[in-house]
């Protein structure tokens, strides 16, 4: 009793086996204690008939850890290989091979094997394996072959554990609105979430993402029960779960943000916009602001256009801005006929504006057009026609 | 592990004990329910083949159906019956009490009894709905032009952020 | 304890004094005198269960009044009536038919024994119900119960082509419960087939627009109510729920024998 009294609760827990030997008391007492110690021990099969539907199922389970292992091999053999490539096309390049990033690799490849093919993921490539191979889901089932994922059965458990979470979200929703009407309040519309700018993930994006095949009318499920959720008043309480599943258009998000005006020698707020393409034209303007209303194109003033709708459409951003007397404008443009070049430095003009304008002045302005780029290119002539669309004149006989 | 996939012979549960008295299953390979079929058997057998009893369907029919009949063909109904509220006894219910307590207390022949039902039920109701608007009820009343107003106002919540008028563009 | 045993008179272990074990853990489950300490524990307890008739009490779960207020008792109308229902029905009030709720009750006693002893024995069950207006509550009951659902497009080889369909070599359920033994278009739903064709147990609610020869243990009833559903849902859940804890429980303790023992 003495020796027990001096073992500390830590020596018990590494000895168990020791101590239990000293206890051979076989009183309720002990008994008691052993058996909250194992209450949460691991179940782990072991009865004679239960071991044969173990060995039978675990075959699968060995099948699995077969392929999982040689998968784990192969991957490393490709990592080992892509390392060693990276590094001989380094010194091939003359580059260090320590900081070759994978942009100077995408470099390199390009430069010693041009490839003029159109689609460019036909050209060749070199990136790290876990890019190139698909990825592959883990074990689904435990080693008595229970399943993991409780819609194993219906073969694409992701996809339909995600159209189950989108209803039960909006469940909650429901819910929670009915809660508040029951109070008197409605939802905040200020946080109303705005999808006008968003698109839902593709179809392949979304099968990367849930390691599973996906069928077209399952996507336009998919598609219709996020619509149906961000309909609802208070989806702006999801809005974490939705955004996992939104992609905001790259026109729109660059649309969206207003550059700030840049201050220059003199003090002046100026806004530059570059590219701005017309047809065949090509240039760029600079808005100055506060100014007097003078316009320089080309180093010259808007007698450099000698047709009056040339000069129209230069100072119908203005005017439309109510700006005319207020800012400068300085543009250069090369390239295509007087037409063109029109249409360019009015589209820079009313871009740059942007800066200078209030809201609903960009809004009106979308309205009307003037922030639109106008892609209408020259059609090509065809062969067998005079020219891109006039036929030759029809000769009945 | 050998199976047997015909359906339409027999039941699972013969045709698995087929295959171990057959020794193509081992009887200790065999699956989880078998034990459980051999102590709780269903009361029928779930043979594919099994014949359809010409049992008839016979008619539901309380005795005061005939007054029911007769009260719903005389009068329409201007309520509405709530079914989740137990406690609450509708018209009909309230008319056939109101007939069975007649019936037993002076029996006249039937069109008496029945008129003189039906006025007692006016009566009731009337007294009833006197009460009712006195009493404060914490019931929501809902009217129709209630809820159109309601949804009027929801509409408002989907007007566009930003007012511009197109007209005014242009009217320069 | 520590006075009992004190009094007793037994060697008094200072276990607890030693290690300060906190007094909730010493007053788990009562030790039952473990009996005969074989080390096939499990296969001679399932045995000794078999003989008791209703082991964990099932019928608690529900009373014939539960089954009338989720309004199980609603059948579709007669035109719609298929022959082999007959025996369940108890008549019919202007063309509605309606269930003999006692001979459901039977039958859904019957069922829930046989669900929570496939429970107990760590059997695999799979929900099934075609139905959109319930399939989301029954995809989350079986959640909870930590069983398994099938509310989807049924494609034709899951069972009976599983090895190839899932890619590795599966283990089919060993109970399928149908809370709608219908799919969509109102025929009967392939798995019912596909069960029998495997060898594998059903238990069915069926209508009375449905056929209830394949199933192994039908309960006749109404499918299509939310709130029978829910009712099914519950019951099922609380059986099973009751064959995995007892399960856990007599393994806990076997387990415990087992290292006694060495």
């Amino acid at each position: 009793m003495a020796v027990a009294l001096r073992f500390g609760s830590n020596f018990l827990k590494n000895n168990i086996n020791y101590v239990q030997n000293i206890c051979r008391i076989t009183d309720s007492y002990t008994a008691q204690i052993q058996a909250s110690r194992n209450f949460g021990t691991e179940v782990t099969v072991k009865a004679a008939p239960l071991a044969v539907k173990k060995q039978k199922v675990s075959q699968a389970m060995k099948a699995y850890l077969e392929r999982a292992r040689e998968n784990d091999e192969f991957m490393k053999t490709q990592k080992l290989e892509y390392q060693i490539g990276k590094r001989h096309l380094a010194n091939m390049m003359g580059e260090d091979p320590e900081t070759f990033t994978q942009e100077d690799i995408d470099n390199a490849i390009e430069y010693l094997f041009p490839s003029g093919l159109f689609d460019k993921r036909a050209r060749p490539l070199m990136k790290s394996p876990e890019e190139v191979f698909p990825a592959r889901k883990a074990a689904e089932f435990d080693e008595t072959g229970r399943p993991f994922h409780s819609m194993f059965y219906t073969g694409r458990p992701n996809f339909f554990k995600l159209l189950y979470d989108i209803v039960e979200e909006m469940n909650n929703l429901n819910d929670l609105e009915e809660r508040m009407l029951r109070r008197g309040t409605r939802a905040d519309p200020n946080q109303k979430v705005d999808f006008t700018g968003f698109q839902w993930l593709t179809k392949d994006q979304l099968e990367a993402i849930l390691v599973e095949q996906i069928n077209d009318l399952e996507y336009t499920n998919f598609t219709n029960a996020m619509d149906r959720l961000v309909s609802l008043p208070f989806s702006y309480k999801s809005r974490d779960f939705i955004n996992k599943f939104a992609k905001p258009l790259l026109d729109q998000t660059k649309q969206l943000e207003i550059p700030k005006p840049q201050f220059d020698a003199e003090g002046r707020q100026f806004v530059t916009t570059y590219e701005c393409l017309r047809k065949t034209a090509r240039g760029d303007v600079t808005v100055r602001l506060p100014g007097t209303g003078k316009i320089t194109i080309n180093g010259q003033d808007i007698t450099y256009f000698e047709e009056l709708q040339s000069r129209e459409q230069v100072l119908f951003p203005l005017i439309f801005a109510e700006m005319l007397g207020k800012v400068d404008i300085e543009a250069n443009v090369e390239g295509g006929g007087p037409s063109g070049q029109a249409g360019a430095i009015r589209w820079g003009i009313a871009m740059s504006l942007r800066s200078f304008v209030d809201q609903e002045m960009v809004e009106s302005m979308r309205l009307a057009g003037l922030l639109q780029r106008d892609y209408r290119r020259r059609e090509r002539k065809k062969y067998g026609q005079e020219g891109a669309r006039r036929k030759y004149t029809w000769k009945k006989r | 592990m050998a199976q047997s996939r015909l359906e339409k012979i027999g039941t699972i549960f013969t045709r698995v004990n087929g295959l171990i008295k057959a020794g193509a299953m081992k009887y200790e390979d065999r699956p989880i329910w078998f034990d459980l079929y051999t102590a709780f058997p269903p009361k029928l057998e779930p043979r594919f083949d099994r014949p359809a009893p010409d049992t008839k369907i016979k008619n539901i029919f309380y005795a005061e159906d005939v007054t029911r009949a007769k009260f719903h063909k005389r009068t329409k109904q201007n309520e509405t019956v709530n079914f989740l509220d137990t406690r609450r006894k509708t018209q009909t219910q309230n008319f056939i009490q109101i007939y069975e307590n007649l019936k037993t207390q002076n029996p006249l022949d039937d069109e008496k009894l029945f008129e003189t039902a039906v006025e007692l039920l006016a009566e009731q109701s009337k007294n009833t709905s006197t009460e009712k608007s006195s009493e404060a009820t914490d019931e929501i009343k809902t009217s129709l032009s209630n809820d159109f107003a309601e949804s009027l106002d929801k509409e408002g919540r989907n007007k566009p952020g930003v007012n511009v008028d197109i007209q005014k563009l242009f009217s320069e | 304890m520590l006075q009992n045993s004190l009094k007793s008179g037994t060697r008094i272990f200072t276990y607890r004094n030693v290690c300060a074990i906190p007094k909730r853990l010493q007053q788990t489950q009562v030790a039952t005198n473990t009996p005969a300490t074989e080390p096939e524990n499990i296969a001679v307890i399932e045995e000794r269960i078999l003989k008791h008739p209703d082991y964990f009490q099932v019928h608690n779960l529900f009373t014939v009044r539960d089954l009338f207020n989720a309004r199980v008792h609603y059948g579709h109308k007669e035109g719609s009536l298929d022959d082999r229902m007959r025996p369940y029905i108890y008549g019919s009030r202007l063309g509605h038919l309606i269930f003999d709720l006692d001979i459901t009750a039977a039958h859904l006693r019957d069922a829930l024994n046989i669900a929570a002893h496939i429970a107990f024995r760590d059997g695999i069950i799979l929900f099934f119900n075609r139905n959109a207006l319930n399939a989301h509550l029954v995809e989350k009951k079986a959640i909870e119960a930590g069983e398994f659902s099938h509310t989807r497009f049924w494609r034709g080889g899951i069972f009976t082509n599983a090895n190839v369909q899932f890619g590795a070599v599966t283990r089919l359920p060993d109970l399928c419960i149908f809370l709608n033994t219908q799919n969509n278009i109102l025929t009967q739903h392939v798995a019912v087939r596909d069960s029998a064709k495997m060898a594998i147990p059903t238990i069915g609610i069926v209508d009375t627009n449905c056929n209830p020869n394949l199933i192994t243990y039908p309960v006749p009833g109404n499918d299509d109510s939310p709130a029978a559903i829910e009712l099914y849902c519950n019951l099922f859940k609380a059986a099973i729920l009751r064959g995995k804890e007892k399960r856990k429980e007599l393994l806990g303790e076997t387990e415990n024998t087992n290292s006694s023992k060495s």
